[in-house]
């Protein structure tokens, strides 16, 4: 009830106050944070410019108390006496630790860059109290933040700093609060509406940034600025920084729980007809052929973003299987269905079973009754009254009644491609344009030959001068290599076999060229029951490495990889999966990675994996950790696509902890249709 | 083999019809079972959203009950129950249905009073909730629509979070001939009025 009432308060308020951010491109003044959180959920993107600086960062409000941010810093003249640039990757987590009272101000505690090279390591206890339009910042500063005027240190092993670990990705804990701490202060105060004028005392000196080069200068202690806000979600601000240079900040924030259209835009889905209707239809009268029915419910439901590809009737019953192309609500798909079904089928049908098949693998059966969707059409609680009349089953292998057009199936495409590479020490942003021409054969249920062309036009990813300095087989770091294939290249040739080797066991095997660096044969068997939170899956793997040419050559690097998965739903809204096994590199060891999970089908998470190869084999990183952005394109139009944006940001790929990148993985196949995601959508029935 | 390849083909013309299926709504043509129905020609409605102004002609598609359900060009469209609003689709509009049976039977009586009203909504995490509202009904006097002779009656509602007022203009006959209604936070007020008789 708590959950459901605070929705309806947010539902009614609409937009809440946008978190301002900083030019650190996080949360806070200017350059000092503030203490206080943001809504939960909240995510924001921030890019600040401050003199040779550039920082863009990312900040996600984990919890109601926790603050996570990931910066990616460029200052020019910071490397080679001034003449080179420095690409900067930090992290940073704030903890508020008090809200806000009548009386008191937020207290909260933070580190920032407490995990990367060191440039930006401070460490912040900060206050922050509203008063009318006036917020009051004070607060303590470590590192860093301790470069004016120091009070002194805290007592004991607190007192000395020790230097930083120069090496990113170990975290430098023997460095948190430790040194002298100085004083930094603020105020904000709101002037007409959305504008707000910003005023501090900054004790930063920018030491390491002028003793190396870069062109920060220093006259004064103090920032003034100025910032507005956007009814979109977009904050603009000025800044006069240190008494010599100009700071622009630029801000977004959007919650993924309050898309901007909640209701959605999609059309309205059938109405359903009055039974004497839908009984004296054409199709429907006495010597009508049977295809006639079938063509009609396939026309209808194609018009749904539905494939048919099988109808059985069996006395009151009528089953279809349908592949769902658009919708990400799995319940939506099958109300749209269901309603369908019930305005083209005979009114002596009376139920209706909607088996949903993904590459001819059959996964669940929702059975709703024609009386439950009349009931449940334009009620108040619809949804509830259809959640109970309906039931889920695990489907079975069938082809009966088969669609003739359903088997066999292809499909081809030509289509540009982008693809990204991000943070290369040289250049953060390396990219490859060009044409990617995909097809796909389905002989029969569960049988897939696929193919993934590419034609890069314009490369700037395979151009990259840096060559592997690792210590391990090459089994990620030769990506340059594979970039740089001339002409066409082949990404992958494969033929895949799903199949049901019995109740709520899913299987896979596929052969032939399964990604960009590797061939060979890789078999998986996962168990996802219909209900509960728990699934379990286990994938081997035999593969060779592929030549460099992107062709059907391979070298001479043989791997045994594999791993057994556990995945779990947490209670609320997490989601986590751990694995365990053998990686590329012949390294034993595992990954977590942890997800929040919003229903509407936004994923937001982060991994890390640790196997037997030291930090110091594993070189610059320590070990393979990155966050994970899956967002349903809907989210942003509200139309369905069924297309998830899918973002795995890697601060650096090493050779440690790296895994196979194999198509049709079948946790992500069932996973919408099991284990409770039916529940958790099914709002949407009616829509 | 013809047959395979004849099928191909068609599979192929699905995959490309699901493509396009998205883009659908942004492009000008309208939604095939709209067109259907303008071709038929039946009843219409003119709608409007009164915050944003956006007009959607509405067209009569089917009626099971007392329910009856009209779509717009977009695909989108509204179920109205005696002229009352019971769910909108499709325009970022959250409800999902409504029962405003108590305000239905005292309209129709041409009568004022207090009634009970409850909205169902989707939230953006796609959770259903109800909300419950206190409506008071008061008649407002004789209004001429062009050449129609009307009563407008007010329906001003407050729930817990929210309050709205809903307008009805009602015909001799107690028949509900133009209305504005709420359609939820979203969206706002909602205009109705008869287009073509059916």
């Amino acid at each position: 009830m708590g959950i459901r009432l605070a929705a309806l308060l947010a539902l009614a308020v609409g937009a809440v106050e946008a978190a301002p951010l900083g030019t650190y491109a996080t949360p806070g003044l200017l350059e000092m944070p503030t203490a206080g959180a943001r809504p939960d959920g909240t995510l924001a993107f921030g890019l600040a410019r401050v003199g040779p600086s550039t920082r863009a960062a990312l900040s996600y409000q984990l919890t109601p108390r926790l603050r996570g941010a990931a910066r990616y810093a460029i200052i020019d003249g910071f490397d080679y006496d001034g003449l080179g640039t420095r690409y900067d990757r930090s992290f940073d987590l704030h903890l508020d630790l008090l809200a806000e009272g009548p009386r008191r101000p937020a207290v909260a505690l933070g580190l920032r860059d407490f995990g990367g090279t060191g440039i930006y390591s401070s460490e912040y206890l900060v206050a922050t109290k509203q008063i009318g339009p006036l917020a009051v910042t004070a607060g303590l500063g470590w590192g860093r933040l301790a470069g004016r005027v120091p009070l002194g240190a805290l007592p004991g092993p607190f007192a000395e700093r020790p230097a930083p670990d120069t090496d990113t990705g170990q975290l430098d804990a023997g460095q948190w609060f430790r040194g002298p701490a100085a004083p930094f202060a603020g105020l904000s105060y709101q002037i007409a509406g959305r504008t707000t004028l910003l005023a501090e005392y900054s004790p930063d000196l920018y030491r390491q940034e002028r003793a190396r080069g870069a062109a920060h200068d220093i006259a004064a202690p103090v920032n003034l600025g100025l910032r507005h806000r956007f009814d979109n979600g977009l904050t603009l601000g000025a800044a006069y920084l240190y008494g010599r240079d100009i700071g622009l900040t630029l801000g977004y924030r959007l919650d993924p729980a309050r898309p901007r259209h909640p209701g959605g835009r999609e059309g309205l889905p059938e109405p359903l007809a009055p039974r004497d209707t839908v009984a004296a239809r054409s199709w429907n009268r006495p010597g009508a052929s049977p295809n006639a029915l079938r063509e009609t419910l396939d026309a209808r439901l194609l018009a749904e973003g539905i494939v048919l590809e099988g109808l059985t009737r069996d006395g009151p019953r009528a089953g279809v299987r349908v592949v769902n192309e658009v919708w990400s609500a799995v319940p939506q798909a099958a109300g749209r269905t269901a309603r369908v079904m019930a305005n083209v089928l005979p009114p002596e049908v009376t139920q209706f079973d909607i088996t949903f098949v993904r590459y001819g693998l059959p996964i669940t059966t929702v059975s709703i009754s024609r009386a439950a969707l009349e009931a449940g059409e334009h009620a108040l609680e619809g949804d509830r009254i259809l959640r109970a009349a309906t039931t889920l089953a695990d489907a079975r292998p069938t082809r009966a009644g088969e669609l003739p057009v359903a088997y066999p199936a292809g499909h081809v495409a030509l289509a540009p491609y982008v693809e990204t590479s991000l943070f290369d020490p040289d250049s953060p942003l390396r990219y490859s344009v060009g044409a990617a021409a995909t097809a796909s054969l389905r002989p029969m249920p569960g049988l897939v030959l696929a193919a993934d062309l590419r034609y890069p036009l314009h490369d700037t990813i395979g151009t990259a001068t840096r060559r592997s300095d690792s210590v391990l087989p090459h089994v990620r770091t030769d990506a340059v290599r594979y970039a740089a294939a001339p002409g066409l290249q082949l990404h992958r040739l494969t033929a895949t076999h799903l199949f049901r080797p019995g109740r709520d066991l899913f299987g896979r095997v596929t052969a032939g060229y399964l990604e960009r660096m590797y061939g060979g044969v890789s078999a998986e068997l996962l168990w996802h029951p219909l209900e509960g939170p728990l699934a379990l899956g286990l994938e081997i793997n035999a593969v060779r490495q592929r030549d460099f040419n992107e062709m059907f050559g391979f070298r001479g690097y043989d791997s045994l990889t594999g791993h057994a998965s556990a995945y779990y739903d947490l209670p609320g809204p997490l989601h986590a999966q751990l694995d365990v096994g053998r990686y590329l590199a012949g390294d034993w060891g595992g990954t977590l990675t942890v997800m929040r999970e919003y229903d509407n089908g936004v994923r937001i998470g982060a991994f890390a994996t640790l196997t037997d190869v030291s930090f110091d084999e594993f070189g610059e990183g320590a070990f393979d950790k990155g966050l994970i952005f899956e967002v349903p394109l809907d989210w942003f139009t509200r139309r369905p696509t069924g297309r998830v944006h899918r973002q795995v940001l890697r601060p650096v790929q090493r050779d440690g902890g790296a895994r196979l990148a194999v198509a049709h993985r079948l946790y992500p196949l069932t996973r919408d249709y099991r284990g409770g995601e039916i529940d958790d959508r099914f709002a949407r029935i009616t829509r | 083999m013809t047959r395979d390849v004849t099928s191909w083909i068609g599979r192929a013309a699905r995959a490309l019809l699901l493509a396009l299926l998205p883009l659908a709504g942004c492009s000008t043509a309208p939604a095939p079972r709209f067109a259907a129905l303008a071709e038929a020609g039946g009843p219409a409605l003119q709608a409007a959203f009164v915050d944003s102004g956006a007009n959607i002609p509405l067209l009569h598609e089917a009626r099971r009950g007392e329910v009856d359900s009209w779509i717009g060009p977009g695909g989108g469209g509204l179920a109205l129950r005696y002229g009352l609003l019971a769910g909108v689709r499709g325009y970022g509009a959250e409800l999902l249905a409504a029962d405003a049976s108590a305000s239905a039977a005292l309209l129709a009586a041409g009568r004022t009073g207090t009634a009970p009203r409850s909205h169902r909504y989707l939230t953006g995490d796609d959770r259903a909730v109800t909300r419950h509202y206190t409506c008071d009904i008061s008649d407002q006097g004789p209004r001429t629509l062009d050449t129609t002779e009307t009563r407008l009656f007010h329906e001003a509602c407050t729930g817990e979070t929210e309050r709205f007022l809903n307008l009805y203009w009602l015909d001799a006959t107690g028949r509900i001939v133009q209305s504005r209604q709420w359609t939820g936070p979203a969206r706002g007020a909602i205009s109705l009025r008869p287009l073509r008789p059916g």
